[in-house]
């Protein structure tokens, strides 16, 4: 692997968008989809709480959206206000909460993925345009339901900067307020296109239609705009630079600031460390088998939970045995991490389940309740089983606590093998089995699970609400599950280091590894295998192709020495700058 | 309670997009009455941005106003004109 490149100048062609030049340092926006939440609600009763949820989220984002716009921008506020406050969007996500039972970020999500199809499904580039910035706004609800101001995305020192994007819709740009963005460079588009004529009403130099967007600039290196001649030069040289600032001041305008190449350029590549990047899935959600996505090298969690959730009998082995003998043969060569049902006794009727635990995250869930109901676990082991010889199967188990847990998975997997093999079959060697660590007395105790276990997954998202006992479900305590949190470090660290003797594989699975910079925490941290949600693969790509291990070791080391999360949050942002 | 119909075409240039349909959708939401618009065997409320964008109307599209309730037939004939002069954007 190259250890570090220094990218010198290149002229990049594209079409003149909107006049003028300028000059400044690149900001690239990648898509930037948020991780939503897929919950199913507790209790049928909650569907009104989460219609409140819902509501206060509009007013939140509506209020955002009125006070951040600039004054280009005004003439789509009003269509914004209409599609956030929308009687039939309302309808609708409250369908999916009261009749499918799904908590409002996820009702939301499939609402508004719904309409977007619809509108792209048209044929016509203007609706489907429409779809674009419906999901945009939809990612202001999710931010507003989840506690946080919607992130506008900012150049390290907050200077002003050359955005460069796939496409800029108006609700994206809506995000900056004048002054912030010199220029713009987008790779769709046309001279009459939409992003054109923003441009034009704002006064910003761009140049669309570069089909070398986004490879042509990273965070920080230098762009030079001409949207006269339509054309984009990387670190530009001291000669172009002065002759931008010297036609600015013929026409009399202010120079833009940021004309200096200073440190910014010279941005590394990765260190030479190989960190395999992976998949989350939901079997049974319709996407999951659909396509092998570009770029991701297994599945390093395929959730099985959609496929016994909202039905009145157990899932069949037969039906089982075909989805994953299909998601095996899908991805084969690539190692597929097929996670038993990680489920709660009150989520299946047909268990006579009627758990009445006050604690539903602390009681039978996970392997916990799967081993008291083998009718649960062993169809989905034999399943399994038979459909090893499709691909490369490992098997993960989630929410184990002890060893003797371990054991008796094991003991039912080969009891389970001899049984295929009475039967005439000859199934494939058994799988590797990992554990997921979530209980923090796991990442404490991983060195005495390494005898029994062939892999860890670290689930960020549990381990954090255990960690901190603070319930997921619980929007007050939000900020406690923030997987900054140091102590959080410390223990992936434990379960990196535990592993490592044995050369036992450590990959993450939580939100954190979706987080681009989260991701580079743990890899600071040892761990060489993310799993991430489809929609952050390559952001998350992008974010380490950036950083050296050199950077990001002592990183961690301090990290894990802050006080808390929200430190922790601060310092890393301030020393790796924007990644994400 | 009296219910009011009328057909108009889509003339201008975009067809019912996201400026034409916030346009519309204020306009009807002025009117006390229930406004639908409908095309082929696709129906919305007119009062909603989202149901009317995904009727996805090109140039050139053949919609139904209804409405009924109060000013039904007002509602029906202002909306019709909006229609009918492309949103205020014909070159």
């Amino acid at each position: 692997m190259e250890s570090s490149t220094e990218r010198g100048r290149e002229v990049f062609g594209g079409l003149p968008g909107s006049p003028g030049v300028a000059v400044g340092p690149a900001l690239v926006l990648s898509s930037r989809r948020a991780i939503v939440p897929r919950r199913w609600l507790r209790r049928s009763g909650d569907g009104a709480e989460e219609l409140r949820r819902f509501d206060a989220a509009v007013e939140v984002a509506a209020r955002e959206l009125e006070a951040e716009a600039g004054e280009a921008a005004s003439t789509f506020k009003s269509v914004y206000r209409l599609m956030l406050q929308d009687p039939l969007l309302r309808e609708e996500v409250a369908r999916e909460i009261e009749g499918e039972q799904r908590a409002v970020e996820w009702a939301l999500e499939v609402v508004v993925a719904r309409f977007a199809e619809r509108l792209r499904g048209s044929g016509d580039a203007y609706f489907g345009e429409r779809g674009d910035e419906l999901e945009l706004l939809a990612e202001r609800l999710q931010a507003a339901l989840q506690g946080e101001v919607w992130p506008a995305p900012r150049a390290s020192d907050g200077g002003p900067v050359v955005l460069v994007a796939g496409e800029l819709s108006p609700a994206a740009l809506v995000r900056f307020r004048p002054g912030e963005v010199l220029a713009l460079v987008t790779r769709a588009g046309t001279p009459t296109s939409h992003t054109s004529i923003i441009a034009r009403a704002l006064g910003l130099p761009a140049v669309v239609g570069v089909q070398e967007v986004p490879r042509l600039a990273r965070d920080g290196e230098l762009l030079l705009v001409d949207g006269d001649r339509g054309q984009v030069v990387r670190c530009p040289s001291l000669a172009e630079q002065q002759e931008v600032e010297r036609a600015a001041e013929q026409r009399g305008a202010a120079v833009p600031a940021a004309t200096t190449a200073g440190g910014a350029l010279g941005a590394t590549t990765a260190c030479g460390v190989e960190v395999a990047l992976l998949a989350n899935l939901d079997l049974g959600a319709a996407e999951a088998l659909d396509a092998r996505p570009r770029g991701a090298q297994g599945v390093g969690l395929a959730r099985t939970e959609l496929l016994a959730l909202r039905r009145t009998s157990p899932p069949a082995e037969p039906e089982q045995h075909a989805t994953y003998a299909r998601l095996l043969r899908q991805w084969a060569p690539l190692p597929v991490t097929l996670r038993t049902f990680d489920l709660g006794g009150d989520e299946l009727p047909w268990l006579g389940g009627s758990s009445t635990a006050q604690n539903p995250a602390l009681g039978l869930r996970g392997l916990r309740l799967a081993l008291r109901r083998p009718e649960l676990l062993r169809p989905q082991l034999r399943a399994a089983l038979r459909a090893a010889s499709e691909g490369h199967l490992r098997l993960l188990l989630p929410m184990v606590t002890s060893v003797e847990e371990v054991r008796a998975v094991r003991r039912h997997l080969s009891e389970l093998q001899a049984e295929l093999q009475q039967e005439g079959m000859a199934p494939a060697p058994l799988p590797p089995v990992g554990v997921m660590v979530e209980v923090p007395a796991v990442a404490l105790l991983a060195r005495a699970f390494t005898e029994d276990v062939d892999f860890f997954s670290v689930g960020t998202n549990d381990l954090l609400q255990y960690l901190y006992a603070a319930d997921r479900g619980c929007p007050e305590l939000a900020a406690l599950g923030s997987h900054y949190s140091p102590a959080l470090l410390k223990l992936v660290r434990a379960v990196v280091d535990a592993a490592r003797p044995r050369g036992l594989p450590v990959s993450v699975c939580g939100a954190m590894a979706s987080d681009p910079l989260g991701a580079a925490l743990l890899v600071g941290l040892g761990v060489r295998a993310l799993s991430v949600e489809l929609g952050a693969l390559e952001r998350v790509r992008a974010a380490l192709s950036g950083l050296t291990l050199a950077t990001l070791a002592p990183l961690v080391a301090e990290l894990s020495e802050l006080g808390s999360a929200e430190q922790a949050h601060r310092v890393a942002r301030a020393r790796l700058g924007p990644i994400s | 309670m009296s219910r009011f119909c009328a057909s108009f075409t889509i003339v201008n240039r975009r067809g019912l997009h996201a400026r034409a349909a916030t346009r519309l959708v204020q306009l009807a939401s002025r009117f006390g009455c229930d406004i639908s618009v409908r095309r082929q065997e696709q129906e919305a409320n007119a009062k909603s941005v989202m149901g009317v964008l995904l009727l996805c109307c090109g140039p050139g599209t053949q919609v139904e106003i209804c409405a009924r309730g109060p000013e039904a037939e007002a509602a029906v004939t202002e909306l019709g004109a909006l229609i009918e002069e492309g949103f205020g954007e014909l070159d």
